[in-house]
């Protein structure tokens, strides 16, 4: 290990010292006063920030899902330490809701691993800023030499549009499905009052809500609305990729660089050739074993030719 | 009574707890070394561009297999073939060995840009009929049992169609056969999907893009409380090291040949053709009925991936007169993962191949 310092007793004590003064200090203000600051993040960030470099890259990826999940699960937890349900000014559902509600990230990974362009640009506000001056800028028609290019340039435009469009209806699915499933954990919640049961650990709230938001998902993203918008998400961010690289294509052969209309040519040769090859292995193949039957079976043949062609020499 | 009552000193002791675990399990984890994948020893048989074919040596006390019949595992495109071998008390494949079979894999690898054009007959007619034809010439035998999982179990029904010949046996493991059953989340999200659009723009379709697709199946429990409870799970060396095989396993996916992709989700998810015996393979139209020989058919209970309605859509298909189907309560990952499934799954295949 790298950094064997962070790793004794002290960093551990230091926390555990910290939460019994912050829980004594909120147990003496009463519910909803104290503002922790987040001590217990900002050392967690620290310690993680000093031991990532020595990690290897598996378990960095690993333990940063897991400090990042926990950070939010305590922040989420703090704020319930400090107020109640039914609390006024403590709107609990929608604390979970943004702690836990956001699967923007997913959407994210999903479309990020090929996007064309990068993620940011593609945010409502990102693309309302730029669509009015690029809608005048291509309201004309193409002309003189450059009107291909123009052309092509008012298809990308058109086409990155509506990639915004399916992803900005994708998201507000996403949204609404997190909202849906708020209202599914109250009634999960409502459901153990009802039973005299009650909620007393961050990790038992935070796993009622992975429940609850599981069981809704599962079911809304079965619906022919959401097969539609997935599949036009993925469908105008390919339509977006095709043109760029159309795009790109014209420009390196302008530069006499390899384009990938020339990389595609070479795969399909390539796959031919891989083709052939095989075909004429396997003709030799056969031929090497049909070869041995054939020398067995040949030498008769041959004598009977031979002792005719003789007898009609004697005859 | 309020029905969320987090009482600050219990959240603090809660706190307290998760950090004491996540110091614990760094340090466990930074001590788990190199992750193995793929434990029984084994040789390489016949290789040819990115495919490799094994043969799993016997383990002690079995040194030579009791069925002389060769068993080969057609494995999925999608994910790697270690997952049958994974650690030393959860490997089918040291199962089947310890069953007495003689046990072969094709190991796909990872195609590149030289493999987009790889076509589905050229996976079904072409690699794996040389699988089977090596295999089948080293052992002197015209026919050999053929164990596919998951979409090698589509791969292989379709291959067992088109040369019956040279099957003795057909095992499918957790294999959709009707792609489009009313729970197959994967299927429903394809629909919409224009895949000739796909293709055409990425070419090989990126295994991240298949990654995220499977966590986002489960997004709220994979990308998020799995990690959470993941300290929970650390408690030994041994189970952290485990935890490190499962989580390199998840996320090592090879790029998918970008024509095979197209094919297989046109023809198999969108036009459910293999139940429909549709499935054109380079111009050979694949029946379910022209397979004949016995067929066992495992399938997980809790399978989400390939729910069971999706694998038990074979009974009937087929024109076998020797249909078993087993049915392992567990999930997709566990039927060749788990403790009860190493108890049950490899034994059951063992003693239904002996006996036939």
């Amino acid at each position: 290990m790298g950094e064997p310092e962070f790793f004794n007793e002290e960093w551990l004590a230091a926390q555990q010292a910290f939460w019994r003064a912050w829980s004594e200090k909120v147990e003496q203000a009463g519910s909803g006063s104290v503002d922790s600051g987040d001590p217990w993040e900002a050392l967690l960030d620290q310690w993680w920030q000093r031991l990532t470099p020595a990690a290897p890259a598996l378990m960095k990826e690993l333990l940063g899902k897991t400090v990042s999940q926990a950070k939010q699960l305590f922040q989420l937890a703090e704020l319930f330490a400090q107020n109640r349900p039914g609390d006024e000014g403590f709107d609990w559902q929608a604390a979970i809701q943004e702690t836990f509600g956001d699967l923007r990230g997913i959407i994210a990974g999903m479309t990020g691993t090929m996007n064309p362009i990068p993620e940011d640009m593609l945010s409502e506000s990102g693309i309302e800023q730029s669509s009015a001056y690029l809608q005048r800028l291509f309201a004309f028609p193409g002309l003189g030499l450059g009107h291909r290019s123009q052309a092509q340039q008012r298809e990308l435009f058109s086409r990155l549009m509506a990639y915004q469009k399916a992803r900005m209806a994708y998201e507000h699915f996403i949204v609404d499905l997190g909202q849906r499933a708020v209202t599914g954990l109250q009634e999960k919640v409502a459901d153990i009052e009802s039973q005299g049961r009650q909620i007393e650990s961050a990790r038992m709230l935070y796993d009622l809500w992975v429940e609850v938001s599981e069981s809704v998902y599962a079911e809304e993203v079965m619906t022919p609305e959401y097969v539609k918008l997935y599949g036009e998400l993925i469908n105008s961010q390919m339509a977006v990729k095709v043109q760029m690289r159309s795009m790109l294509d014209d420009a390196f052969t302008l530069l006499g660089m390899p384009t990938t209309r020339d990389f595609r040519a070479l795969e399909q040769r390539a796959y031919d050739d891989r083709k052939a090859i095989r075909a004429l292995q396997a003709e030799m193949a056969l031929s090497k074993q049909v070869s041995p039957k054939r020398a067995v079976a040949t030498p008769p043949k041959k004598k009977t030719v031979r002792k005719k062609s003789a007898k009609r020499k004697d005859d | 009574m309020s029905p969320i009552d987090i009482k600050p000193e219990k959240l603090a002791e809660e706190v307290a707890d998760y950090s004491h675990k996540l110091q614990a399990g760094v340090e466990r984890l930074f001590n788990v070394g190199e992750v193995e994948s793929g434990v029984s020893p084994r040789e390489v048989i016949y290789q040819e561009d990115k495919l490799t074919l094994y043969r799993y040596l016997p383990v002690p006390p079995v040194e030579e297999p009791v069925n002389k019949a060769p068993l080969l595992i057609v494995y999925a495109l999608v994910n790697r073939p270690y997952m049958t071998d994974i650690q030393e008390d959860r490997s089918t494949i040291k199962s089947l060995l310890a069953a007495g079979q003689t046990v072969y894999l094709i190991d796909w690898g990872y195609p590149d840009s030289t493999d987009r054009l790889l076509t589905l007959d050229d996976y079904v007619n072409g690699y794996i009929d040389r699988c089977v034809d090596q295999v089948c010439q080293r052992h002197g035998v015209d026919r050999l049992n053929l164990l596919g999982i998951c979409q090698g179990g589509a791969l292989s029904l379709c291959y067992t169609a088109l040369h019956q010949d040279k099957i003795r046996n057909l095992i499918t493991m957790v294999t959709p056969v009707d792609f489009q059953t009313p729970d197959n989340m994967l299927s429903a999200w394809v629909q919409h999907l224009d895949v000739d659009l796909l293709v055409d723009a990425q070419g090989n379709i990126p295994g991240e893009f298949l990654n995220w697709t499977f966590l986002a199946l489960k997004p709220f429990s994979l990308g998020g409380q799995k990690y959470v409870h993941l300290l929970d799970s650390l408690d030994d060396d041994e189970r952290a090291k485990n935890f490190m095989r499962m989580e390199k396993w998840i996320f090592d996916s090879p790029d998918q040949a970008g024509e095979t992709f197209r094919q297989f989700i046109k023809q198999f998810y969108q036009q459910n053709a293999l139940i429909n015996d549709a499935v054109d393979l380079g111009g050979q139209r694949v029946r379910l009925k022209q397979i004949t020989c016995p067929v066992l058919n495992i399938y997980g209970e809790q399978d989400h991936l390939v729910p069971p309605a999706a694998s038990k859509a074979l009974k009937g298909r087929t024109a076998t007169r020797d249909y078993t189907e087993v049915a392992f309560p567990g999930g997709h990952i566990g039927v060749y993962v788990s403790g009860k499934a190493q108890a049950l799954i490899p034994p059951t295949i063992g003693d239904w191949l002996d006996q036939r």
